[in-house]
């Protein structure tokens, strides 16, 4: 790959939008359409929205800056790529007004570019929706359009219309068996492709647990231990079946407390109030026992 | 084999505790042994102490000799340690590896917790009468005050871990001095080599029993066990990893709401947390006719001692068809699951948790690895196999 600024080496796709960390959804989509252009002999340029995603290089800003940057950056190009994704071009909170000056301002952007694909991984990504004059006029702009599923497909069909073939569902890259949440494509595996797929999920689960702050005696002992065997029930707390139940960890702090608790504190400093704060209090406590009670 | 002379023909076993109640690797590989070497003609005898507990070294046995099949076992009392805040203050120093004994103290660590006297002046009597003596394990007085006797008929099978105690130069020096040294591993074979120059060794592997059948329902009936558990067998004590088990098991119950118990039976209180009192089941010291029922019920076994030389329990498990979860930080349990491909190795309790959680979500690609398992102790590890090394290692001797 290779970064530069504006225009580019003839041949190099320039492929804008997030890509992981973290993983999911339109990154994972957009890093399959990398890898696979790749692997197809295509060199590119990543242009990314999340300053913190893997990239060459990273869009200003979200919105109208985003589609401007894309300007720039697509000028010279013969080959684009842009996943969009919130904020590229349209912001989450974006008005209508805004939405459509963002949406044509990408389409003006990539209108030199001769092959411009657009992708929408899922109708969410596009806020506001995938419809109305502005968004059309940008997936007219596209010589392809990219939809992460068959649902995805179809909307868009509808919308952009003509000509036929041009919106097409990508299919997703079948997941590794590491990539699947439990053990349920296992047959055939060695125990060393067992193990190795233990070490990828517990490396994953120990930088979670790590971040979160959730490990003990990781720097003391080099082990990795997770103190959370402590919360399972006591006996005769009543494991049902086969004991799954009642495993989740105690509650920390509801949102109800977050709420309350300030309010409480505030009215019990002033002597008018603070006989309310602790009938308050008192209520609140009565009305957490009894849910508790009801499980 | 070539016959050897009748009067070259007597054996003797020493290791620090034998019979009813008496859980160990090397114990169980030495009373084995010795009764397989009786079966095809030896004279065999052990020689051991009166006590049971590894702990407190109490005799709990009547001296004397007594009988058990074709082996005679001469029992001796032991005594214990005069000093024990000593021999405590030197234990952790051996430990913690900063402060090394001297040879003195490494005497008065090996002398002070129990000793054999009269094992010692039976061996200086009588050890001519014996075509070789053979000590087990490497770690007691037994073995670090009586191989030297008579070295040149002793064979020492030091069961030896990789743990600060075999660096101590009393255990160099031992593994040095005697005529032969025995080695159930490979991995073994080689910690030997990096800790002492090395008499005539022989890896001469370790074997267990092939039972004739397995009777699950059975054993569930008997002990009550109704819901699938995974199995820990053996000595519970934190050199063992049994707490390592209990938190790993704990968690990953927690994370992965797996459908499991935890079964154990052995020696040592099990100290269960009151959170996982019910899951964990003590089934204590169970009966030696149901041991392979219990592996057999298993969804797996969990060995997490770091400290094997050989590790008959995951053979067990795998003769069952159980499929084996082990700490990675054991080489020679490593070396086994790498060779056999019957296992898996976790390195912390997150690892253990995603084993346990693939046995519960694939049982049968489970059923299938461990399926290699047998395969690979009944091409490796069955006595006559072990007993042919012996003998053919013992020719020199006798």
């Amino acid at each position: 790959m290779n970064g530069n600024g504006s225009g580019g080496p003839a041949g190099e796709v320039l492929v804008i939008g997030s890509l992981p960390p973290p993983d999911g959804g339109h990154r994972a989509s957009l890093l399959d359409k990398l890898l696979s252009l790749e692997a197809a002999g295509r060199r590119t340029t990543v242009l990314a929205l999340d300053t913190l995603s893997a990239a060459h290089h990273y869009l200003p800003g979200p919105g109208i800056a985003a589609a401007l940057a894309v300007l720039v950056k697509a000028r010279g190009r013969s080959e684009v790529v842009i996943q969009l994704e919130p904020g590229l071009p349209v912001r989450a909170r974006a008005g209508r007004l805004e939405r459509a000056a963002s949406l044509t301002a990408l389409a003006q952007a990539v209108r030199r570019v001769s092959d411009v694909t657009l992708r929408l991984d899922h109708l969410d990504d596009l806020p506001g929706g995938y419809g109305g004059r502005a968004a059309v006029a940008l997936w007219q702009a596209a010589s392809t359009i990219e939809a992460g599923s068959e649902e995805v497909r179809r909307a868009l069909t509808a919308v952009v219309g003509e000509p036929e073939g041009k919106v097409v569902a990508v299919t997703p890259r079948a997941a590794r068996p590491d990539e699947v949440d439990g053990w349920s494509g296992a047959e055939g595996m060695t125990a060393a492709d067992v193990v190795t797929i233990v070490r990828r999920r517990a490396a994953g689960e120990r930088a979670r647990l790590a971040a979160a702050g959730r490990l003990a005696g990781a720097a003391a002992s080099g082990r990795t231990r997770v103190p959370q065997w402590q919360w399972l029930p006591t006996p005769g707390a009543g494991v049902p079946d086969l004991g799954p139940a009642p495993l989740s960890p105690p509650v920390r702090d509801s949102g109800g407390k977050r709420v309350l608790r300030p309010v409480l504190a505030a009215a019990e400093r002033h002597p008018a109030t603070r006989l309310a704060a602790r009938a308050g209090l008192s209520a609140y406590r009565r009305v957490r026992r009894a849910a508790r009670l009801l499980g | 084999m070539q016959e050897p002379e009748a009067s070259r023909r007597k054996l003797a076993f020493v290791t620090p505790r034998y019979g009813e109640g008496v859980v160990g690797g090397s114990e169980a590989v030495a009373r084995e042994a010795a009764h397989g070497l009786a079966g095809r003609g030896y004279d065999v005898e052990i020689l051991t102490t009166c006590a049971r507990n590894h702990y407190t070294w109490e005799n709990e046995f009547e001296p004397g000799v007594e009988t058990d099949g074709a082996v005679t076992v001469r029992r001796f009392p032991t005594v214990q340690g005069g000093d024990l805040a000593r021999w405590m203050h030197l234990q952790s120093r051996v430990l913690e590896e900063e402060r090394p004994l001297d040879d003195e103290e490494e005497l008065a660590w090996v002398n002070g917790r129990f000793r054999v006297p009269d094992l010692y002046f039976h061996l200086a009597r009588s050890s001519g009468d014996y075509g070789a003596i053979v000590f087990s394990p490497y770690l007691f007085w037994s073995t670090l005050y009586c191989a030297g006797i008579a070295p040149e008929r002793s064979v020492l099978m030091p069961c030896l871990h990789d743990e600060p105690y075999a660096s101590l130069r009393v255990v160099r020096a031992a593994l040095a001095g005697c005529a032969i040294d025995w080695f159930l591993s490979e991995p073994e074979h080689q910690l030997g080599h990096r800790l002492a120059p090395l008499p005539r060794h022989d890896v001469i592997g370790a074997a267990v029993d092939v039972p004739e059948r397995y009777d699950v329902d059975g054993f569930r009936e008997k002990y009550g066990i109704e819901r699938p558990f995974v199995l820990y067998a053996g000595r519970r004590e934190d050199g063992k990893g049994w707490r390592q088990v209990l938190g790993g098991f704990g968690a990953a119950v927690l994370r992965h709401r797996l459908p499991f118990d935890l079964v154990t039976f052995g020696v040592g209180d099990p100290a269960v947390p009151a959170a996982l009192d019910s899951r964990v089941i003590d089934l204590g010291y169970l009966p030696t006719e149901d041991v392979p029922h219990a592996f057999a019920a298993a969804e797996a076994y969990l060995q997490p001692s770091a400290n094997e030389s050989f590790s008959r329990t995951i053979m067990e498990a795998w003769l069952a068809g159980t499929l084996v979860i082990a700490n990675g930080a054991s080489e020679v349990v490593s070396w086994h699951l790498e060779r056999s491909g019957a296992g898996l190795s976790y390195f912390d309790e997150l690892e253990l948790g995603e084993c346990l959680r693939f046995v519960a979500e694939a049982p049968k690609v489970a059923e299938e690895l461990a399926g290699r398992g047998r395969d690979y102790v009944l091409a490796n590890y069955t006595w006559p196999g072990v007993l042919d090394a012996m003998e053919r290692s013992l020719g020199e001797l006798l």
